[in-house]
């Protein structure tokens, strides 16, 4: 094996990794999408039983609702990003690959001409 | 086995126990209630006492009032349990469907112990990669999987705060039901009726002049759990794994 070819098995296998990561995170995309949560999941009390049981909660439960939500798209949002990101880097190694592979060619059929 | 495993269905349960408890609890203030109108009711010394029919019934209403919106107060609790138990399911999703598989894929982002030659690439382009690629990839998936953690704790702590206030509910109206209206039922006279309706109605009025107090740790838990998600939405960028609010980008 000529150090050309094992550039390219390495960068190749570098590229496999980011291609199985992409497969990987894309159901933790998924999932986050479907943890939606709404906002009677953040208190028992809500607006017609804190007339009768008046807590004075910092802030009302729709406003927990809010936050979660914020936090959750932002994390889905990564993830689709990430999931994007790490197919393209693997996309980027395997153009990586071939110019190592082009530019070898290149040089031995510069060598066969030489000789 | 994480602790999270075990907490879960731990949760869920002391959930719906302390569902169980509100609802047995409200139950049983109707049930002597109603019991405690029978008494009054066929008791025959009320038409001895004419007079006092007026306040009677004026007393009954008040207490009534007060029975009626504690028995909605838990009806209302009730649309809660289901979106509740999604909460509790969410914060163990949070660590099981993203923590974990993110973490897992942190671990192997720079890890080139499976690619035995890796030594071998060199040149501008295998810098660049490990400089620039790996290391902000990296960067972005370790600053990712604590999000998960300490999104999962925050909704533990909102289900606790469900948890104690639930349990503190039950608790207390279960002590009005039992003592205040139980006496109610037993009175013999009109003016031990009287006295009993005053002093459950009393009670009732407490309950809620009180609530702050009395429901002090569920609301601190509340208060906990709203600054700790302040701060997690506050800080989300600060630091720096996400530039522009984004997943890093090497490859444009």
């Amino acid at each position: 094996m000529t150090g050309f070819q094992v550039v390219t098995a390495v960068v190749r296998k570098e590229a496999a990794k980011w291609d199985e990561f992409a497969n990987e995170i894309g159901p933790v995309r998924d999932a986050i999408a479907s943890m939606k949560l709404e906002p009677l999941a953040f208190f028992v009390l809500d607006a017609i039983t804190f007339a009768t049981i008046p807590l004075k909660l910092p802030a009302p439960p729709e406003e927990l609702a809010r936050s979660y939500e914020d936090m959750r798209s932002f994390v889905e949002r990564l993830l689709g990003e990430a999931q994007a990101e790490f197919t393209e880097i693997a996309g980027a190694l395997v153009k990586i690959a071939e110019t190592y592979e082009q530019a070898e060619a290149v040089i031995e059929l510069d060598l066969e001409q030489v000789y | 086995m994480t602790s999270a495993d075990s907490q879960y269905p731990a949760l869920i349960q002391a959930l719906e126990e302390a569902f169980r408890l509100a609802y047995e609890a409200v139950k049983l203030l109707i049930d002597n209630f109603n019991k405690g109108i029978h008494n009054v009711n066929t008791n025959p010394l009320i038409y001895l006492a004419p007079d006092m029919f007026g306040k009677l019934d004026q007393g009954l209403s008040t207490l009534r009032d007060w029975v009626d919106k504690f028995a909605k107060a838990t009806e209302q609790f009730f649309k809660h349990q289901a979106p509740v138990i999604a909460l509790i399911k969410a914060s163990f999703d949070w660590l099981t469907q993203m923590q974990k598989p993110v973490s897992d894929i942190a671990s192997r982002a720079g890890d080139f112990e499976q690619n035995k030659n890796y030594g071998e690439w060199t040149g501008k382009a295998a810098t660049y990669y490990s400089a620039q690629v790996v290391a902000r990839q990296q960067k972005a998936l370790d600053a990712l999987s604590p999000k998960a953690e300490a999104i999962s704790k925050w909704l533990t702590q909102v289900a606790q705060a469900n948890i104690k206030f639930l349990n503190t509910y039950a608790a207390r109206i279960g002590d009005i039901a039992s003592s205040a209206v139980a006496a109610l039922i037993s009175a013999g006279t009109i003016i031990g009726a009287l006295e009993a309706i005053g002093d459950a109605a009393e009670v009732c009025g407490k309950l809620v002049d009180t609530a702050v107090t009395v429901f002090g740790d569920s609301v601190e838990y509340y208060s906990q759990a709203m600054s700790f998600m302040r701060d997690a939405v506050s800080t989300r960028t600060s630091t720096g794994a996400f530039p522009r609010d984004a997943w890093p980008q090497a490859v444009s």
